[in-house]
């Protein structure tokens, strides 16, 4: 048994058991691991408020055989801003759902830990929660080492458009270059949003103008990558987005 | 021999009247054919069937009945619908005897990480009953986590406009703790829910 001490954001939380919880969190220093709170669903338990969805805290965690047991911890921050909104709500834990997915457990993931951190952050003052939700994107799949190639088509080179992204080789294809059935278009204004998001991250995000149609084609972007890489389909939050309507 | 699964869904079924083991049999190997998306189905249907059944049909109270007992309390006041997010809460709350309106069980919270949004819980169903019944207020007791909290607000906003009276249970400070100890989040619940004195 080995006693860590680190950050972590609350990723998932499901009840277990009697009164216990199974808290998914994204920590600092070991990446993504899943630790069992025991009682933590009663009304006296003083860790109740810490291990809820969205948030950040220091956590003291024991490491058993298959699964960590959380022993004590301090709130930092708690997002109370994402919980009043179901638009932020749904891309926050869009983004927790991302992290889960696709990250292996155990292993250590400090810039995904930073990005989501950035990412809430950045939820929480924006204006338009979908500017937020796409940049998060980007630079999940960079890190990820998905990082979407946007100069010029794959094949030949060219730099004239209109262009296909062709989720199989992670890059662009022009019109005049054969394309497998799974491509689909990507407009130039959407090829040049991905390309600011993917070098400056959230910095001056608040100037940056997305449509609709280019946030849905980032998203597109990012989901078929995501299926094709790595086989993540189905993203429960993202459906959740869809029924109410973001 | 069957492995033991495919053993165990024969044994399973044998149980339905006038199935003997040939039929059983039969039935098992023909389920087994049938694509997985359609055995889950099955699965589920039998499943839902069952849990439906034991709730009332107006609250979503735990009941043997069409109607639960609370509901069917002609001393009951029907013009305060209390919402809470599992029928084990209404067990709960009658534990204190003081509440004399009826219930409305919503079978969750909002979750996206969990995929559950309003169509995924008894709204509908608490809408309908508003519109039809002369119903002066509705108490919002969903569980004061991120999800409950998520719900309540989703639920007043739909609520308030019909002219009902929306509430939130207040939470706040545990009874028995010293201030001092209490979250920010707990403390920034109590104040919001703060009263006249
Ligand atoms: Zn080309
Ligand atoms: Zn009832």
């Amino acid at each position: 048994m080995k006693e860590i001490r680190t950050y972590g954001l609350v990723l998932h939380v499901r009840s277990f058991g009697e009164a216990d919880k199974l808290v998914t969190l994204l920590t600092q220093e070991t990446g993504k691991i899943t630790a069992v709170a025991k009682g933590s669903r009663k009304t006296k338990s003083k860790f109740s408020a810490l291990l809820e969805s969205l948030t950040l805290g220091k956590f003291l965690l024991l490491r058993g055989k298959t699964m960590y047991t959380f022993i004590q911890g301090e709130l930092i921050k708690p997002y109370t801003k994402l919980h009043f909104d179901l638009e932020r709500l749904g891309y926050a834990q869009y983004f927790c759902e991302l992290c889960e997915r696709c990250l292996p457990e155990g292993e250590p993931a400090e810039q995904f830990f930073s990005l989501l951190v950035t990412a809430l952050e950045a939820l929480e003052q924006d204006s338009c929660p979908a500017r937020v939700a796409r940049c998060f994107e980007m630079g999940f799949l960079d890190l990820l080492g998905l990082r979407p190639a946007l100069d010029g088509c794959l094949l030949c080179g060219s730099q004239a458009g209109p262009f296909y992204f062709d989720p199989s080789q992670g890059g662009l294809l022009c019109a005049n270059c054969p394309r497998p059935a799974e491509s689909f278009p990507v407009g130039a204004a959407t090829i040049a949003i991905m390309k600011r998001f993917l070098a400056l991250g959230f910095t001056k995000l608040s100037v940056c103008h997305l449509s609709p149609e280019a946030s849905e084609q980032i998203q597109q972007v990012s989901t078929k990558l995501l299926e094709y890489a790595l086989g993540v389909v189905n993203l429960k939050s993202l459906r959740f987005l869809q029924q109410v309507n973001f | 021999m069957y492995p033991e699964a495919i053993a165990r869904l024969i044994e399973a079924l044998q149980k339905l009247p006038g199935v003997g083991p040939k039929t059983a049999q039969r039935l098992a190997l023909f389920i087994l054919s049938l694509p997985r998306e359609e055995v889950v189905k099955m699965a589920r249907a039998i499943v839902e069937a069952k849990d439906k059944t034991h709730y009332c049909r107006v609250c979503g109270n735990f009941s043997e009945k069409d109607l639960c007992s609370i509901c069917l309390d002609k001393r009951r006041d029907a013009a305060v619908i209390c919402v809470v997010q599992d029928a084990r809460d209404i067990i709960a709350l009658e534990r204190m005897r003081d509440y004399r309106g009826l219930y409305h069980v919503l079978g969750g919270a909002i979750s996206p990480i969990d995929g559950i949004g309003p169509d995924q819980l008894r709204i509908r169903e608490l809408l309908e009953r508003l519109q039809k019944s002369k119903v002066k207020e509705v108490i919002l007791a969903t569980n004061p986590t991120v999800e409950g909290e998520a719900t309540a607000l989703y639920l007043a906003k739909i609520i308030k406009p019909l002219g009902v009276r929306v509430t939130r249970l207040a939470h706040g400070l545990p009874v028995g703790a010293d201030l001092e100890y209490a979250d920010e989040v707990t403390l920034l619940r109590a104040l919001e829910g703060r009263r006249e004195l």
